[in-house]
C-alpha cells in the first residue's frame, strides 16, 4: 500500500461514514418534525387547505400499511425540511477532505501526510524519506479511523429518542395545543391581516352615507357578477349611471343644465273606456253565455 | 555512474545533514554570543544561495558574525569596507598593464569580488554607481569589466551590512538593489546574560577562534537539498497569498513585493525546514521568514510612518489575516 491508496481508501470511508451522519441526522430532525407538527395539532388544519379537504379522511395501503392522509402530508412536509436542514449542516463536509481530517486524528503525521502527498510525483532523497516515514505511521491506522464513535453514538441515541418520542405521541395522542379544526379556521380568520376576518374596519374605506348605500356606479353585484339581464333574448344593462340615486341637489349647487327635448306630437286628452268592459254581446243572450262561462270556469 | 555518485554523496549528506549544522552552529557559538536567529538567517540565505542585508546599531557584532560563518564554511572570504569614494572598480578589479618578456600587455587584475563569500561592510556608504556593480554579480553571478564577462565561482553570496542610524553621507540603496537581497536581517540587542558573556569571553587574553566545519562541495549539496525539501500545496498557496496581499494598497503599504519574494519565501520556509532538521515545510517555517524576506520589499505609506508602524508590524498584520 502506498500513500495515494492510503488516501483513497479513507476518502471513500469517509464519504460512507458522511452518508451514515447524513441519514441520522435526516432521520432524528425528521421525527423531531414530525413530532412537533403533531403536538400542535397540525394535521387539523388540512382540511381548511382547498387542495387537501376533499382527502381528508382517506386512507392509503402502503406494504400493508393503512396510512392516514393526514399523516402522510404532515410526513411528507417534515421529510422536505429535515432534508433541506441537513443540506445545511452538512454543506461543508465536502471541503474536508480525508488528509485533514487523518492529521488531526494523528498530530504526528500533521502536514507530513498532506506534504508526501502533494509530492507523490516528485523523484528526490528527501521526499522518498517523507513518503517512508509517513507510510511506516499511515499503515498502523485502521481503515475505520475518521469514524467517528462519538457521531454515530449520538446519532444513535438520538434516533431512539426521536423514535419514541414520536411513537408516544401518536399512540397516546398528545397535544401540546388540542385545536380542532373549527378552531384553526377561527384562529386563521381572525388572524391580523387575513382578508376577512380579524380587525378589518381599518381596512374600510371610509366615505360618506351616500357611498355606502350604493351609488350605483359599481356595475357588478354583491357576488360580482355583471349587473346584466336578458328579457326575451337581449341584454339589459342594469348599471345605474354615474350621480344617480344621489338624491336631489341644492339648487344653488347644482350644475345648470340645458336639457334637449323633443316636443311629442299633440293629442287631445280624453277619457276613452276599455275593451275589456264593452261587451257587445247578443241581446237576449246575456245571461245564457255568462251561465257557460260560469259552468265552464267551475270545470 | 556520475549520476549514481552524485546521488549517493547527496544522501549521505542529507543523513547527516543535522549533525552539520548542529556542528556548525556550535562552533559559530564559540565566538558570537547569541544572536542565534541572526547566525541562522545568515546560514539559510546561503543555502537558499541568496544574499543577505544585515541591519543594527554599530558594535552589535554583525561584522564579527559574518566574518565568523564564513570562516567556519570553509570558503573564500574577502571583504569590502565600503565608503563615498570607493569605485566600482574597488570591487570588481580592473585591467593593469603588466609587462611580459619586454612586451606589455592588460592584464586583468580580480578585485575582491571574485571570492565565495563577499562582506560590504556599510554597503550603504558606497555611491550609487558603487552600488551599482553589486547587481550584476548578485543577480547573474558574473561580472563584466570593459568587454570582458567573468563568471564568478560558486557559490557566491554577498553579505552586506548597513547602519541605520548616522545616515549622514549615506546613499540609501535603490529599490531595485534591495530586492536582490534575499533577506534583510536585523541584530537586535543582546540579552544581559548573553551581554555578561560577551564580555567574559573578549576581556580575556585568549580570544575565541572557529573552525571549519563545511566545506565548499558539501556546501553546494546542501544547497541542493534545500531545493529538494517537499511543500504542500496549501502551504505553497499561502505563501504566495502573503506576498500577493502586500500588493493590495492599503492605508500602510505603498508599494508591495514582487514575484521575486515568492520565490525567496518558499526556498527560505525549505532552508529553514532543513535547518531544522524537518523533512518537509511547515506553516511555521512560512511565517517565521516572512519577516526576512518582505522587510525590506514592502514600502510603507507616509501615514504609516506617521503613525510609527514598522514594516514587521504590518508583516505580522498579514500574517494574521491570512492565517
Amino acid at each position: 500500500m502506498d500513500i495515494r491508496d492510503f488516501i483513497k481508501k479513507q476518502d471513500n470511508a469517509l464519504k460512507k461514514y458522511r452518508r451514515i451522519y447524513k441519514l441520522l441526522d435526516f432521520s432524528i430532525i425528521a421525527l423531531i418534525l414530525y413530532t412537533i407538527l403533531l403536538l400542535f395539532s397540525v394535521d387539523q388544519l388540512l382540511p381548511l387547505i382547498n387542495a387537501f379537504e376533499v382527502r381528508v379522511g382517506t386512507s392509503y395501503d402502503i406494504a400493508g400499511l393503512s396510512i392516514n392522509f393526514e399523516t402522510a402530508i404532515i410526513a411528507i412536509v417534515s421529510a422536505f425540511f429535515a432534508f433541506i436542514l441537513t443540506l445545511m449542516i452538512h454543506i461543508r463536509d465536502k471541503k474536508t477532505s480525508a488528509i485533514l481530517l487523518v492529521e488531526d486524528k494523528y498530530p504526528h503525521l500533521r502536514e507530513k501526510l498532506r506534504t508526501a502527498y502533494d509530492n507523490l510525483d516528485v523523484d528526490s532523497i528527501i521526499v522518498s524519506d517523507l513518503e517512508e516515514k509517513v507510510l511506516i505511521n499511515v499503515s498502523k491506522i485502521d481503515k475505520t479511523a475518521l469514524l467517528s464513535m462519538k457521531l454515530l453514538i449520538i446519532g444513535i441515541v438520538g434516533l431512539m429518542l426521536s423514535s419514541a418520542t414520536v411513537t408516544y405521541v401518536t399512540v397516546y395522542e398528545v397535544h401540546i395545543l388540542e385545536i380542532s379544526t373549527d378552531d384553526w379556521k377561527d384562529l386563521t380568520e381572525n388572524l391580523p391581516f387575513a382578508p376577512d376576518g380579524g380587525e378589518s374596519d381599518e381596512f374600510i374605506e371610509v366615505g360618506d352615507s351616500s357611498d355606502e348605500e350604493g351609488d350605483g356606479s359599481d356595475s357588478e353585484d354583491l357576488i360580482g357578477e355583471p349587473a346584466v339581464i336578458v328579457v326575451e333574448g337581449k341584454e339589459v344593462d342594469l348599471t345605474l349611471p354615474p350621480g344617480s340615486g344621489v338624491g336631489f341637489s341644492n339648487a344653488e349647487d347644482a350644475e345648470e343644465t340645458e336639457e334637449d327635448f323633443q316636443q311629442s306630437s299633440a293629442y287631445e286628452i280624453s277619457i276613452i273606456s276599455s275593451q275589456a268592459y264593452d261587451e257587445e254581446l247578443p241581446d237576449g243572450y246575456e245571461l245564457i253565455i255568462k251561465d257557460y262561462f260560469e259552468e265552464l270556469a267551475k270545470k | 555512474m556520475a549520476s549514481d555518485l552524485n546521488s549517493r554523496d547527496l544522501s549521505q549528506t542529507y543523513k547527516v545533514a543535522g549533525d552539520m549544522f548542529s556542528t556548525l552552529f556550535n562552533e559559530i557559538g564559540k565566538v558570537v554570543v547569541g544572536q542565534k536567529d541572526t547566525v541562522e538567517q545568515i546560514v539559510m540565505a546561503i543555502l537558499c544561495n541568496g544574499h543577505a542585508l544585515v541591519e543594527s546599531n554599530p558594535g552589535l557584532g554583525k561584522t564579527l558574525t559574518i566574518s565568523t560563518i564564513a570562516k567556519a564554511i570553509d570558503l573564500n572570504f574577502s571583504r569590502v569596507q565600503c565608503t563615498p569614494d570607493l569605485m566600482p572598480a574597488d570591487i570588481t578589479g580592473t585591467h593593469i598593464i603588466e609587462e611580459k618578456d619586454g612586451a606589455k600587455e592588460f592584464k586583468f587584475e580580480p578585485g575582491p569580488i571574485f571570492a565565495n563569500i563577499l562582506l560590504a561592510d556599510e554597503i550603504n556608504r558606497a555611491s550609487p554607481k558603487t552600488q551599482s556593480a553589486l547587481l550584476e554579480a548578485m543577480q547573474e553571478k558574473q561580472i563584466t569589466v570593459g568587454n570582458d564577462t567573468f563568471l564568478l565561482e560558486p557559490p557566491f553570496f554577498i553579505l552586506a551590512t548597513q547602519n541605520p542610524i548616522e545616515m549622514e553621507g549615506t546613499f540609501p540603496l535603490p529599490e531595485a538593489q534591495l530586492d536582490r537581497f534575499l533577506f534583510k536581517i536585523l541584530v537586535e540587542y543582546p540579552s544581559y546574560e548573553d551581554e555578561i558573556e560577551i564580555v567574559n569571553r573578549y576581556t580575556r587574553s585568549i580570544m575565541p577562534t572557529v573552525g571549519k566545519v563545511l566545506n565548499k562541495n558539501t556546501l553546494i549539496d546542501l544547497q541542493k537539498l534545500t531545493r529538494d525539501v517537499p511543500i504542500a500545496d496549501d502551504i505553497k498557496n499561502r505563501a504566495i497569498q502573503i506576498v500577493m496581499s502586500t500588493r493590495i494598497k492599503s492605508e500602510f503599504i505603498e508599494y508591495g513585493a514582487s514575484p521575486r519574494a515568492s520565490i525567496g519565501l518558499i526556498l527560505a520556509a525549505k532552508a529553514r525546514a532543513l535547518v531544522k532538521g524537518r523533512n518537509f515545510v511547515s506553516a511555521e517555517d512560512i511565517d517565521a521568514m516572512a519577516y526576512p524576506v518582505l522587510r525590506h520589499r514592502i514600502i510603507l505609506t507616509f501615514e504609516a510612518e506617521r503613525k510609527g508602524f514598522s514594516t514587521d508590524q504590518v508583516i505580522k498584520s498579514i500574517l494574521e489575516k491570512i492565517k
